[in-house]
């Protein structure tokens, strides 16, 4: 299993999010799971979680992820962002990347 | 001959919904839709200024700096006047003969020009307000996540010369803390229509209500905004949904129209005297109401 820790930095960034998410997705390329801890993490915008779990669930499902990635340690606040992102994404909204492009 | 704005002695009821355009903040309002600065801003007469005139004045002043034309300012005959925006820190953004005074961290009040990358400043305006509001337990991430994004909404669309403006103050006799961020940069409307998604969005209005549904962004589809990043389009639904969920109000203003959204009445909407060239979000939350709940039981 590969290991992630997050630093005590809030998280904010939009680029940010997508960072993280590319090196949970690479960490499953290599392993069979990951653990991501956010135990130093008080705080997620939006815009990080959306960012984040939008890109992760691009490529796995809920079901595969809850397997595959461990969420360890994290805030109410942080469940509370992801769990709005994962909704959005469920519901139909999509990072503007990952919507074709209109002519 | 210097120009001189003088700000009226009207009191600023700082109601968006009573539309009382006599008040002293529309005339600052009025006067930064046109992005008109001045050599002078002549606060003698003013009474009291609320958030969201202040963050337009010193908008003004940051536009003029920006123009290598520093403004100076008359500061209030108002004593309480006076010393309430020497706390904000408000003197700081104009020439040094106002009047000179160290900000006083650990009042009620805050104002901040943020640029970008943005650091913790909202965090920092939470903590400050924080202090005097009692906010209940659990809604100080929330406050400062939501406002982290409205801030970085306004750096990264807005296309402002004075990237924004953030003012806020809490009122612990009525329980509430106002927060406005100003952007002095294009139009909600002008920004949207750049997606083709929404090319058809033909007024000010209908831009503003567009932007505050969820999933919309003016980001277009297969594309990065300017900062390089993804959009999905949550920041002002998001602000708006929790906001509204105790009991308070967002006001969106930009281009010829503000919108007042709450739960307990339908949408209030008022008309600007002249197009507003950027973009004001004015957020109410009333610290006694039931702030949404938290969503704990993790999805993933």
């Amino acid at each position: 299993m590969a290991d992630m820790k997050l630093d005590n930095q809030p998280l904010r960034s939009a680029g940010n999010g997508e960072i993280l998410a590319t090196a949970i997705l690479a960490a499953l390329d290599r392993d069979e799971s990951v653990r991501v801890d956010f135990a130093q993490v008080e705080m997620m915008t939006p815009s990080y979680a959306n960012a984040m779990v939008m890109t992760l669930l691009d490529r796995f499902t809920v079901a595969e992820l809850k397997t595959r990635c461990e969420l360890a340690n994290r805030s109410a606040v942080v469940i509370a962002a992801m769990n709005t992102a994962v909704r959005r994404y469920l519901g139909g909204i999509r990072l503007s990347t990952q919507r074709h492009a209109t002519t | 001959m210097p120009q001189t704005f003088s700000v009226s002695a009207k009191a600023d009821g700082g109601e968006f919904v009573d539309g009382d355009s006599a008040a002293l903040a529309w005339d600052v309002l009025r006067r930064t839709a046109d992005h008109q600065t001045a050599d002078v801003i002549d606060l003698s007469h003013c009474p009291h200024l609320k958030p969201y005139a202040i963050a337009c004045l010193c908008g003004l002043a940051e536009l003029a700096r920006a123009d290598r034309r520093p403004t100076r300012i008359v500061p209030p005959i108002d004593a309480g006047c006076a010393a309430h925006l020497a706390r904000l820190g408000v003197p700081a953004f104009f020439e040094p003969e106002g009047w000179g005074a160290e900000p006083a961290w650990g009042t009620n009040v805050a104002v901040r020009r943020v640029t970008w990358p943005p650091g913790n400043e909202g965090e920092r305006i939470v903590e400050v307000l924080s202090s005097r509001a009692e906010l209940p337990a659990g809604v100080f991430p929330n406050m400062v996540e939501l406002l982290d994004e409205i801030i970085r909404n306004a750096l990264t669309h807005a296309e402002s010369p004075i990237e924004c403006i953030v003012a806020g103050q809490a009122f612990p006799h009525t329980q509430k803390v106002e927060v406005a961020v100003l952007d002095l940069g294009q139009t909600i409307l002008g920004h949207l229509t750049k997606n083709p998604r929404h090319a058809g969005v033909r007024t000010h209005r209908e831009a503003i209500f567009r932007a505050l549904e969820d999933g919309v962004t003016g980001t277009p589809d297969g594309q990065r905004n300017r900062r390089g990043e993804q959009n999905s389009g949550a920041g002002l639904s998001a602000l708006r949904a929790y906001c509204e969920s105790g009991g308070g109000e967002l006001t969106v203003l930009s281009g010829d129209v503000w919108v007042t959204s709450s739960q307990t009445r339908p949408p209030v909407i008022g008309t600007l005297y002249r197009p507003f060239r950027g973009c004001l979000v004015n957020i109410r939350y009333s610290t006694h109401g039931n702030l949404t709940p938290l969503d704990v039981e993790p999805i993933l």
